[in-house]
């Protein structure tokens, strides 16, 4: 051989290497080659945030999309957005699983009439052809379409008009029609107005899970925790009314657990005790008071009277009343509504702490009697288009009635139970990679804007229903027709352009606009609006239903936190995140009280059989006092049966079938009829208990105890050479280089969402491990907001978000025989991965047990894997991972500040579970800089606790005791 | 540690009384030929148990491909259990381990002579049951395929293994342990491979493939006065180096879990309590192996009853021993006030591990008890299902032990149960397969009997006073060269009267051989002493001052904080120190028998006769043909076998 110079073996090599990476075999759809002519926002390697808005559900969060390099990897609360402030919730984080779910439909799809299966069409032929069949439809056209606002709900009258129809319906399963009932009886006005929880100073819940589902939850949570929280020895109060210990229910000082029903003779009793001990002001609502049904309330909610009276004076205060549980229709809960309308009245709430002026989009969503009369409206000759709403599922009566029309032309992403009875399915965009607006309130105007191409050949919902008018109008209309369907985003504009001159009027509406795809949003001001109460909304109370006895049970259902009506439950990290209260993850279950279960014979984790008329379900049992007697309690979201659904498919129960009005009739609460089976098959719990076992790992604090001693009580150790003590440490202490990071959780302000722990499963790649391997306690997740019980009041649960301590005497680093565990300088505790052999010795000697092995190699189902954050390793199997600290927004902002050349600033680092939490729990920052948020906490935080101080392993989390009103 | 050496000194007397157990009433030709008959060719059951052994290692094997191929989830270990019947494998089989090296060296250093018969089984059984537990750690890693990361050598990463690690005392202490323990086994097999290779050259013939193996690995061993001098030293100094050995590496195993924080793990107790109970299951092992082996091996003649009762009654004090830690325990966590140590110590009774938690008293202190009746103890059939139960229990313990604590820890909601799959259940029973592949191996390839010491005892009977040599400088080399006579007796005390008649006479240079080792001759001859001393000393020196400083010269390098600890902390370093110096010391001390003992060669020594590795005693003198003469003359009066001059 010839002697081969460095040169030509680099050009031997890279002529070889180009042969290889040009495979022609393979073939990426997702190609990694960087821009010939990049987008203007992109920089190749860096991150750019994107503004838009979520459309996980009709809360309208302002939201940052983390571009990087052609795709989305991240969600995170837009911090100016005045909904959210920043915050996220759990089905927020995941909304990119939704924008990259392997299930999403590729391509439109129209159904063979022959087999039943659906078959790929282009575009082209499927405007053809439906806009073809929907002419030649004896019937009207019908269209149902999820909560649309703005732009979209234009282009959807227009359609509907264009086919000569009036029938559009937008359609929540969640549309708090009892509180719309109430208003709607005492102010003329069906609105959800806007509450200032963060004015009031007590709170009081008639089953409204308002840090959950229920109407703006992220928002509501965020000024819940204004008013919740430890301020110079001032903290608001909270009392939940309900039949069910809920997550909201939890956060509460006051629980009363009443049974379904039961909650209208609380408000009255409270109602009735604030006129008796002359507390309301307002003549009108004071003769009201009076005047109102009959019977002994305070005796009927089974309340002893002091408690009502004290709740009575505390509320009169500076009170708000929320009432209306989300998922409940009928009259029962409407009166209930319409006594907390009383209460907010009495309390003076009305107009200072709750603004009619701003109403909730929630409002304009249809009855359950407009969409009743809507299903049963249609006809054979009926054309009927569905947009994104999986209305089979949570409404399942509404199947075989939707079925009755020629056509049905579903507009959705997924194929679920919707796609399942279309004859047509159109994949629309995910709302990441479409146009639009969404006006949360009155208003307050968020934009969505692609945040990344297309994945597949999907269009815009409001561009499909262009195209469709366009197509129908005729061959003459249909050049025109694509012209003008082109530009949905044009119709927006023209929108915001109307926008723009109601709110800055003469400003450039090109610089306007852009500074809008900057911000994500609008919010105008509007004068303010007192409803005048009507009088006539007295005599409303009846008697109370009928208790129900064995073997029917009254039903409650709610909504999930984390599926909200099932919308979500096809992302894995949503079915691996546990319920806050049951901790129960890939799973159904049926809430059923001790004695109620004892009565009806059944076991915890026992099959059972709910049924309702024909429709029945099964489910398995979880027994606890966290429900009232003779109540059966179950989750909606789960119980997907649509083949297509990977994910969600066959998981748990769908319990709209037993609600569904249709069948269960207009109900406070249905009665259901339950059959044990024998069969025992548990719902998966990722903890096994919420008992402390007198550890007291979650501490609370009374809030006189707290008055009176406002000085730190809790030692603790500095993770610093601060808190080296040679009666104690067999070591010297060792100096940090430059930091030495720390976080604080504020366990009061903890609610219990676990939207940190879905933001920590985004961020930081952790693999979803699925139902089996849960079972085995095999989950990954790097953050648990772990449940505990109060040590005595056992209807109290607090939450402790559990991150890695990075302990300065680290347990876990010792026992590394290789150094995959160690301290870096700055504090940190390092798993270095590749270095890791899998002794797990570094887990079994942790005693908070944060440490993460991974059991699998992790799976990405296309195209799942675009959604990794390139910044952190996707670990192989046989290591042990854990949280980092988010390390690489540590490192990040180092950088910036060394390119800068200045110090990294106080609040500049911001890791991912403190960056969505809707609450501010979390706060992080250097204990090196003395006058750092985290040090003065640590310093003398009265609250201050470690966890496990006693091992002495010096965490540097520190938390904040959560706090008991006595 | 206290601890520790109390219970040893417990141990001690009742050791000393069982010293006197009978010796095999058989002359040395029969001893010989009763050690060595099964070395010859097997019969088709045995190799058909063999493959079925065989197959047991495919069902460690495959399992284990499966499970590095798909990852650590096959097994049954999950978060919080992390640690499951694996590592409960590798603490059990170290602890198998234990009894082998306890016998041969323990009990040679308090010259009880019952160890004799068993000693070289239970050696073997140490050697196969160290490599059947290393085998573990690695079928526990999750990524095996880098496991040389935990070893220390010099690498371009320049990362060293954290020294303050208990799994890095673990990997030192377990490789140490096996390599003293190889070398301490091939040691005291040499003089026995001898005789092997003598018997095989007379029966098979001088080229058989046989003699060829045993000839090369007898490494020239002849017998000679000159090898046994420094033979019997080095064996010495071996047990010296062996015995802390022993009781450090089953404390350095139970370190693994003293050393992590958890309840029912951090306690002082654990290095005593599981370096007894490692002899109490390496005990009850014996037990099962010696007694179908003496049995199928047909050395009932050799492996007497009062040698299974001397080992039954040493583990009666291991029972005690087992008996007061079951009991200490939960009192040292109830006394202790510790919150977390007596929910632990309650759950544990009551909780799922109680099944295994309950069965430990009768398995391992109860049924074991029973062997304080002499009926008992001479019952083969008891004494063979007690083995049995105290092995079991054993195994029992260790899984209760790991599962329970990593179960049940600081904070509730991380509690979570353990169940091994079907992936490490077939592991654990395919390690059965591979130790008992390896130990059926060597019962039919190797001695497996000690036959040397027990021809020993023969020969200690038959000794009889003889006056030292007063001369300066005695030499026990005789050379080909020149002309030499040589004796041949029938027994070690004529010999011993011939060389001090000898030496008396004024001769200087001349050599013994014997099948067995004589001291007195040594002690005639003035030539107690060796070398060897020299070499061990130096070695176990060096082999402390690199241990320590490696660990120092690793923290050096690595430079990193673990646990608050600064980068150098010496205490930790005193394990890889200890580990040094007994490895070091062993290997000098092999280096000093084979260098001084010539055990290079392939050929016994000029002049020496198969018969001196049997039943044969000899004597050469060499020198000048009047010399020899006299010599022969001399000779001739202690009538011995065979009186032969040769140029």
């Amino acid at each position: 051989m010839p002697d081969l110079s460095r040169r030509g073996f680099m050009a031997v090599t890279s002529a070889l290497g180009a042969v290889v990476a040009a495979n022609p075999f393979k073939k990426y759809i997702h190609k990694l080659v960087s821009y010939v002519q990049p987008p203007v926002q992109t920089v190749p390697g860096q991150w750019t945030p994107i503004a838009t808005t979520c459309r996980e559900c009709p809360a309208g969060c302002g939201m940052y999309q983390m571009h990087r390099d052609g795709r989305v990897t991240k969600a995170e609360g837009n911090p100016e957005h005045p909904i959210n402030l920043g915050g996220l919730c759990a089905r927020g984080q995941s909304s990119l699983q939704g924008l990259y779910d392997p299930d999403r439909v590729k391509g439109p799809l129209r159904r063979d009439r022959r087999t039943g299966a659906l078959v790929k069409v282009s575009w082209d032929s499927a405007y053809r052809e439906v806009a073809n069949q929907m002419r030649s439809s004896a019937g009207r056209l019908g269209l149902i379409s999820r909560l649309e606002t703005g732009t979209m709900r234009q282009v959807m009258q227009e359609v509907t008009a264009a086919f000569g129809s009036d029938r559009l319906l937008l359609y929540e399963p969640y549309g708090l029609e009892p509180l719309r009932a109430a208003n709607l009886a005492l102010y003329g006005m069906p609105v959800i107005p806007e509450y200032h929880l963060d004015k009031s100073s007590h709170i009081i819940s008639f089953g409204a899970d308002f840090l959950e589902t229920w109407a703006s939850p992220v928002e509501l949570a965020r000024k819940f925790s204004g008013m919740h929280s430890w301020n110079n020895g001032k903290v608001g109060r909270f009392t939940y009314v309900g039949p069910r210990l809920s997550m909201t229910a939890t956060n509460a000082d006051d629980f009363l657990l009443v049974s379904p029903g039961r909650e209208q003779w609380v408000a009255l009793a409270i109602l009735r005790s604030m006129a008796e001990q002359g507390l309301i002001r307002d003549e009108a609502v004071k003769a009201m008071a009076a005047s109102i049904g009959t019977g002994d309330a305070a005796g009927l909610c089974g309340v002893p009277r002091e408690r009502i009276s004290a709740i009575a004076r505390s509320f009169a205060d500076g009170g708000i009343a929320l009432a209306a549980p989300s998922a409940a229709v009928g009259p029962g809960p409407a009166i209930t509504a319409v006594l907390a309308g009383l209460l907010n009245e009495a309390a003076g709430a009305v107009g200072t702490r709750i603004d009619f002026s701003r109403t909730h989009a929630l409002s304009s969503t249809a009855t359950e009697q407009q969409l009743e009369t809507f299903l049963d409206s249609i006809t054979s000759g009926d054309a009927v288009i569905i947009q994104q709403t999986n209305i089979a599922f949570t409404r399942p009566s509404a199947r075989e009635r939707l079925r009755r029309a020629a056509l049905v032309v579903y507009l959705g992403t997924l194929p679920d139970e919707t796609a399942e009875i279309a004859d047509w399915v159109l994949p629309v965009d995910s709302p990441l990679e479409a146009w639009g607006d969404h006006e949360p309130y009155t208003g307050v105007h968020g934009i969505l804007q692609p945040t990344m191409v297309r994945l597949w050949d999907t269009r815009g919902a409001g561009e499909v229903l262009m195209e469709l008018a366009g197509a129908a109008a005729g061959p003459s209309g249909q050049s025109g027709g694509q012209g003008e369907t082109a530009s949905f985003e044009q119709r927006m504009r023209n929108r915001w352009s109307g926008i723009q001159k109601r709110s800055a009027p003469g400003s450039d509406f090109d610089g306007f606009f852009t500074g809008m795809l900057r911000h994500g949003f609008l919010r105008e001001e509007l004068p303010p609006l007192r409803p005048s109460l009507r009088q006539q909304a007295g005599g409303l109370l009846s008697a109370p239903a009928a208790e129900g006895r064995t073997p029917y049970l009254k039903l409650w259902v709610w909504p999930s936190i984390m599926f909200y009506d099932g919308r979500t439950a096809n992302r894995g990290w949503i079915q691996e995140a546990p319920d806050p209260v049951s901790y129960a993850s890939w799973s159904s279950w049926v809430d059923l009280h001790p004695k109620t279960a004892a009565s009806l014979g059944v076991k915890d984790g026992e099959v059972v059989e709910l049924a309702v008329g024909e429709n029945r379900l099964q489910a398995p049992v979880r027994i606890s006092t966290e429900i009232a007697e003779s109540v059966a309690g179950m989750t909606l979201g789960q119980g997907h049966q649509a083949r297509g659904l990977s994910v969600a498919g066959g998981v748990g129960a769908n319990p709209f079938l037993l609600v569904d009005p249709k069948y269960a009739g207009t109900w406070n609460f249905p009665m259901v009829s339950i059959r044990a089976t024998g069969r025992s098959a548990p719902a998966v719990y990722t903890s096994p208990t919420k008992d402390q076992q007198d550890r007291d790992v979650l501490k609370w604090i009374t809030a006189s105890e707290l008055r009176q001693s406002p000085a730190a009580v809790e030692e603790i150790d500095l993770p610093t050479p601060e808190g080296y003590d040679p009666r104690q440490n067999l070591y010297p202490p060792h100096e940090h280089r430059m930091h030495r990071w720390a976080m604080v959780i504020d366990l009061q302000k903890c609610i219990g969402c676990g939207a940190c722990a879905v933001a920590c499963y985004a961020e930081n790649n952790i693999p979803v491990m699925g139902r089996k391997n849960l079972r085995q306690g095999r989950e990954m997740a790097w953050l648990k907001v772990v449940p505990y019980l109060h040590p005595r009041k056992l209807e109290r649960i607090g939450w402790l978000p559990l991150p890695c301590q990075h302990c300065d005497a680290a347990p876990c680093e010792p026992v590394c025989p290789v150094y995959a565990a160690v301290h870096n300088e700055e504090g940190l505790n390092a798993q270095i991965y590749n270095r890791c052999i899998g002794t797990r010795y570094c887990s079994n000697n942790c005693p908070y047990k944060v440490r993460r092995f991974n059991w699998f190699d992790p799976v990405w189902k296309k195209p799942l894997e675009l959604q990794l954050n390139p910044e952190v390793t996707v670990r192989c199997r046989g290591v042990m991972e854990k949280c980092t600290f988010c390390v690489q927004r540590i490192r990040s902002a180092e950088y910036t500040a060394t390119v800068e050349d200045r110090p990294v600033r106080e609040g500049e680092i911001v890791p991912a579970c403190m960056q969505t939490c809707p609450t501010g729990a979390y706060s992080f920052g250097d204990l090196k800089d003395p006058n750092s948020e985290v040090m003065k906490r640590f310093r003398s935080d009265p609250r201050r606790y470690q966890v496990l101080h006693e091992l002495n392993t010096k965490s540097a989390v520190l938390y904040l005791k959560r706090i008991d009103q006595d | 540690m206290n601890l520790q050496i109390r219970a040893l000194g417990g141990l001690l007397p009742v050791l000393l009384q069982v010293l006197e157990a009978a010796v095999p009433d058989l002359d040395y030709a029969t001893i010989n030929e009763d050690v060595l008959s099964p070395m010859s060719p097997p019969g088709p059951l045995y190799y058909a148990v063999l493959l079925m052994l065989a197959g047991g290692i495919g069902l460690l094997a495959l399992p284990w491909m499966y499970q590095i191929h798909t990852g650590m989830g096959v097994a049954g270990i999950s978060h919080p259990v992390g640690w499951g019947v694996y590592i409960a494998n590798f603490v059990f089989w170290v602890g198998i381990a234990h009894s082998g090296t306890l016998i041969s060296a323990i009990l040679f250093l308090v010259r009880a002579k019952w160890r004799d018969s068993v000693s070289r089984a239970a050696e073997a059984m140490t050697i196969f049951a160290i490599m059947t537990a290393g085998l573990f750690p690695m079928v526990h890693l999750g990524r095996v395929w880098v496991i040389a990361f935990i070893l220390p050598y010099p690498s371009q990463r320049q990362i060293w293994p954290n020294f303050i690690s208990p799994l890095v005392w673990d990997v030192l202490a377990v490789s140490t342990y096996f390599t003293v323990s190889l070398i301490f086994f091939t040691i005291g097999l040499i003089p026995d491979l001898a005789a092997a290779r003598d018997r095989a050259e007379e029966k098979l013939g001088y080229d058989s493939v046989k003699a060829r193996i045993y000839r090369a690995l007898s490494g020239g061993w002849s017998g000679a006065g000159s090898q046994w001098r420094h033979y019997s030293r080095s064996y010495l100094y071996f047990a010296a180096l062996a015995t802390p050995l022993v009781i450090s590496v089953h404390s350095v195993v139970s370190w693994d879990f003293a050393m992590a924080n958890l309840p029912g793990w951090h306690t002082t107790l654990f290095a005593p309590y599981f370096v007894a109970g490692a002899i109490h299951s390496g005990l009850a092992m014996v037990l099962v192996l010696m007694i179908p082996m003496r049995k199928l091996l047909k050395l009932e003649r050799l492996v007497l009853p009062e040698h299974l009762d001397a080992v039954a009654r040493t583990t009666l004090v291991t029972t005690a021993i087992m008996g007061y830690s079951y009991l200490v325990e939960p009192f040292t966590s109830w006394y202790s006030g510790d919150k977390f140590e007596w929910q632990f110590t309650i759950w544990r009774a009551t909780g799922w591990p109680s099944i295994m938690f309950w069965s430990l008293f009768p398995l391992n202190v109860l049924i074991p008890a029973a062997m304080a009746f002499k009926k008992v103890r001479q019952s083969r059939i008891a004494l063979f299902v007690i083995g049995l139960c105290v092995v079991a229990g054993m195994w029992i313990e260790r899984v209760m032990l790991i599962t329970s604590s990593t179960s049940h820890d600081f904070m509730p909601h991380n509690w979570g149960p353990y169940f091994p799959t079907w992936v490490e259940i077939l592991i654990t029973l395919g390690s059965f397969g591979f130790f008992l592949f390896l130990f059926f191996l060597f019962s039919r390839t190797l001695p497996t009997i000690p036959l040397s010491d027990l021809k020993g005892q023969l020969a200690e009977e038959e000794l009889r006073e003889a006056p030292p040599c007063p001369c300066p400088e005695p030499d026990f080399v005789v050379g080909a060269e020149g002309t030499a006579v040589t004796a041949v007796f029938p027994d070690a005390g004529t010999l011993v009267l011939a060389v001090s008649a000898l030496c008396h006479a004024g001769f200087q240079r001349m050599e013994t051989f014997t099948p067995v080792k004589i001291d007195k001759i040594q002690q005639i001859m003035g030539q107690e002493r060796s070398p060897v001393r020299r070499w061990a000393l130096t070695g176990a020196v060096i082999g402390c001052i690199s241990g320590f400083g490696l660990a120092i010269g690793a923290s050096g390098v690595n430079g990193l904080i673990v646990g608050g600890k600064n980068p150098l902390s010496i205490i930790p370093y005193c394990i890889p120190a200890f580990e040094g110096t007994v490895l070091l010391g062993s290997i000098a001390n092999l280096a000093a028998v084979i260098v001084h003992s010539r055990l290079f060669g392939t050929t016994p020594m000029p002049r020496y006769r198969r018969s001196f590795s049997n039943d044969k005693f000899g004597v050469v003198v060499a020198g000048d043909a009047p010399e020899v003469g006299r010599a022969r003359t001399l000779l001739a009066s202690f009538s011995p076998e065979v009186l032969d001059v040769a140029p």
